[in-house]
């Protein structure tokens, strides 16, 4: 029995290599400790992931104009590229153009008669005709460009 | 027990690195015999040994002290790392089938010829023991720890561990043929 114990005793002789004990530390403390679970910590974990996929998801509708024919839901709102204020701003031209084309009618009756410049089609502008009232009338080109025509207009 | 542990041990469970250090250089060798006389080779005693700190210090806030010293906490990571290592090596090889030299080359000490040989026999004998006998043999008569720490470590009460110890060697003593 006692040379059993003794063999036994023996045993606590063993002891690990220096150099292993001193890198096994050295790798082991490099390391951080896991935090200790808590079932607040896991329901903000949650929701953070939660509001960052619902983020994502929002930006990726708004970037795909997912959202921008509801004007309600879009958050993003420039006016610049809405089409009802483009519309209204094409139309708001077309009528400047008309009134423009009307004050010209008027103002040019003792000058110019029978002129007519096609606006759909500025780049020609057809004179027919010239007053004969005129003093320094001159012959007409068939063909003017729109500068031309507005030049000898200004005159 | 390391004088002033519970502070180190409290500083510790706060991340403090140096503080678990100081817990390692304390405890390491003991949780390393303990791991070297159960396995068969030292390169597996090291691995498991530094997988047993490893795990102790990547799971030391979850540490909760309850008056046992912190070794027996020590103990505990090392039993479940040596159970799991035999359990993954059981469909690879069999103890029995190696080769007696394999074993030649256990844990680092300079021992005369003929203790090693004695040692070595009795190392095979503890083998054949219950894993919890072999425990028991290891912690009360190679690393003398208490009968309350022993307790603590195999969860069982007083009574129970000298109860075990004393079969446990009873158990061994028949193996080696010895009165």
């Amino acid at each position: 029995m006692n040379h059993l114990l003794e063999t036994l005793k023996q045993f606590k002789n063993i002891t690990p290599d220096p150099a292993y004990k001193e890198s096994s530390k050295r790798a082991v403390l490099a390391t951080m400790p896991r935090e200790r679970w808590s079932a607040w910590r896991s329901v903000a974990a949650i929701f953070e992931t939660g509001v960052a996929v619902a983020l994502a998801v929002f930006f990726i509708l708004v970037v795909t104009g997912q959202l921008s024919g509801n004007s309600y839901v879009s958050p993003v709102q420039f006016s610049a590229i809405d089409p009802k204020t483009l519309n209204a701003e094409a139309q708001a031209v077309d009528i400047q153009i008309q009134l423009a084309n009307v004050a010209y009618q008027e103002s040019s009756t003792t000058t110019h008669q029978d002129t007519l410049i096609n606006a759909s089609t500025p780049q020609m502008v057809i004179i027919t005709s010239t007053t004969e009232a005129s003093p320094s009338s001159t012959p007409a080109p068939a063909t003017v460009s729109v500068d031309q025509a507005l030049k000898a207009l200004s005159e | 027990m390391l004088d002033g542990e519970e502070k180190l041990i409290k500083s510790a469970v706060k991340g403090n690195s140096s503080a678990f250090g100081e817990l390692y250089d304390h405890y390491q060798p003991m949780i390393y015999r303990f791991i070297a006389v159960k396995v068969s080779r030292r390169e597996e005693a090291e691995d498991l040994t530094h997988q047993v700190f490893m795990s102790a210090w990547q799971n030391v806030k979850s540490y909760q002290h309850r008056g046992h010293p912190f070794s027996s906490w020590l103990y505990q990571i090392a039993r479940n790392q040596v159970v799991d290592h035999y359990r993954s090596r059981k469909n690879e090889t069999s103890i029995d089938a190696i080769d007696p030299e394999y074993f030649a080359t256990t844990a680092s000490a300079e021992f005369a010829l003929p203790l090693k040989l004695r040692m070595e026999t009795v190392r095979q004998a503890m083998k054949q023991l219950k894993p919890d006998y072999e425990d028991i043999i290891i912690l009360r008569f190679i690393e003398d720890v208490s009968l309350k720490e022993s307790a603590a470590i195999l969860n069982k009460t007083e009574g129970a561990i000298k109860l075990m110890q004393h079969r446990a060697m009873n158990e061994l003593k028949k193996i080696l043929k010895e009165d």
